[in-house]
């Protein structure tokens, strides 16, 4: 069948580029085009060449401790990841795959997703090395992970109870936490700086972030009112000791109405060095990974 | 007959996840150190190809090829995606690194794999004009123009050559392997 397409197709062009030079985005969709219209040509099968000769003469030094830790973070995170997503019912259009945060109007609900990344996570790593360790007995395995679970839901139902109360009687107010933060010295104080985003055509204020404290409040004035059932504004904190590529979730919120608005910082995650707070505009509940396509405000140590 | 590694991690088997980091860990980072300019670049691309590793390993099909080569295949597309995005040059200092012959005379330490001393007799069949393209793309990380630019062949001279270099590679590797079924079978 490869017979039948002349040796100067597109695809085979295409193919040798992959696997020697690599491909923009277009030429890969349009590798992808040629390879489904012809799925009797095995579109790898130069980059399998190539492979082959790269590892001609290679000299394999064992992989460093600290490259095989991230390697093995990234592994738990994925199988968590990859246990969660099996776990949403089938059958739902692919939008519905997408985590939906809930908006954390308070700090109970935010400890409600902490709870749930933390039991994720322990489940994971717990998971890891109860399958590292007792890889004969998968059957004793599967009955702890499974009392695990339970454990852990009772337990997380029980903080999510004292969490609430907790929260209604000790947390404070955004403009309590405000004064509170604006009076430790370690206390950063930015400008908000607004990008050309009409959410943000007006916009001011600033971001006061504690580092020690890992708590923060928003300040803004002149920021577009949203409506929550058609879009949110999300928080994202870029830190320095972290992938580029994945900011810091620092909580959704909504702009109910003109005027000064205080939102309090709900971070995921701890922050090392915060080096650029960036809002964005997102689906309703945010989403975990953004695509940047509406930033509409940011904030920079030093800027 | 035991089921493939990277099957075991599409199926989300965590003990399958460590064999694979145990059996190609350092295959991964020596390419991506060969690759990379630091050993910091390094652990970033191989984190990098590890993630891409679990994430593909459902694609993997023992039918094309071994798993050792379908890790080196993801591992080549993250760092070649990696320089591609970092806008650099390939590494120059590495154009008169030896070419397949020379390369494969000198592993003499250290882990060898079969399918790197199978590509490598392959290769010594095909013609020197063939070889040296290969040596320049595959090696030194030269892109076709850059090829046609260093050796003064016409651009497409370059591209067919390459391919066909690449293609008899591919069957040559394909017949020792059905040889070497053959003698164990």
């Amino acid at each position: 069948m490869a017979a039948q397409l002349p040796d100067d197709h597109r695809l085979f062009e295409l193919m040798a580029m992959r696997a020697v030079e690599g491909l923009a985005p277009t030429e890969e969709a349009e590798l992808a085009g040629h390879a489904a219209a012809h799925p009797e040509i095995d579109a790898e099968s130069y980059e399998r060449s190539a492979a082959a000769l790269s590892l001609v003469g290679l000299r394999v030094e064992p992989m460093p401790a600290s490259a095989r830790s991230r390697v093995e973070a990234d592994a738990a995170a994925w199988l968590a990841e990859r246990g969660a997503a099996a776990e949403t019912a089938p059958g739902l259009p692919p939008s519905a795959a997408v985590v939906e945060l809930p908006a954390r109007s308070s700090r109970s609900s935010a400890w409600g997703g902490w709870l749930a990344a933390a039991a994720a996570l322990v489940l994971a790593v717990v998971g890891w090395l109860q399958v590292d360790e007792l890889a004969d007995d998968r059957a004793a395995l599967a009955a702890r992970q499974a009392a695990l679970e339970v454990s852990v839901a009772r337990l997380e139902q029980d903080l999510g109870l004292r969490e609430q109360v907790l929260a209604e009687l000790i947390e404070p107010s955004p403009a309590e936490l405000l004064a509170q933060l604006e009076r430790q010295p370690e206390t950063l104080a930015l400008p908000w700086t607004a990008t050309d985003d009409p959410a943000a055509a007006d916009a001011g204020g600033r971001v006061i972030w504690n580092p020690v404290e890992q708590a923060g409040v928003m300040r803004f004035r002149g920021l577009e009112s949203n409506d929550p059932s058609a879009w949110q504004y999300q928080l994202w904190i870029f830190d320095a000791e972290r992938d580029e590529r994945f900011p810091v979730d620092g909580g959704v919120f909504n702009v109910s109405a003109d005027g000064e608005t205080l939102v309090p910082i709900r971070a995921s995650l701890p922050v090392g060095e915060a080096v650029l707070f960036a809002i964005t505009v997102e689906q309703p509940g945010g989403v975990v990974v953004s695509s940047r396509e509406r930033i509409a405000l940011v904030a920079q140590p030093g800027a | 007959m035991a089921e493939p590694l990277l099957k075991r991690v599409a199926n989300g088997d965590g003990n399958a996840i460590k064999e694979v980091m145990d059996q190609f860990g350092g295959l991964v980072w020596s390419l991506a150190r060969r690759s990379c300019y630091n050993p910091t670049d390094a652990e970033d691309a191989t984190q990098e190809i590890f993630l891409d590793i679990w994430k593909s390993a459902s694609r993997y099909d023992e039918s094309k090829g071994s798993e050792t080569l379908f890790v080196a295949m993801i591992a080549r597309r993250r760092l070649i995606d990696r320089i591609r995005r970092q806008g650099r040059e390939p590494r120059m200092d590495d154009i008169d690194a030896p070419g397949f012959e020379l390369a494969s005379n000198t592993q003499d330490e250290g882990e060898t794999f079969a399918e790197a001393a199978l590509a490598a007799k392959a290769v010594a069949t095909l013609k020197p004009a063939q070889q040296r393209v290969l040596e320049l793309g595959l090696l030194q990380g030269l892109s076709h123009s850059e090829i046609a630019d260093m050796t003064g062949m016409p651009l497409g001279t370059v591209k067919t050559q390459m391919r066909r270099g690449l293609i008899r590679v591919r069957e040559l590797m394909q017949v020792a392997d059905l040889a070497d079924t053959g003698e164990n079978g």
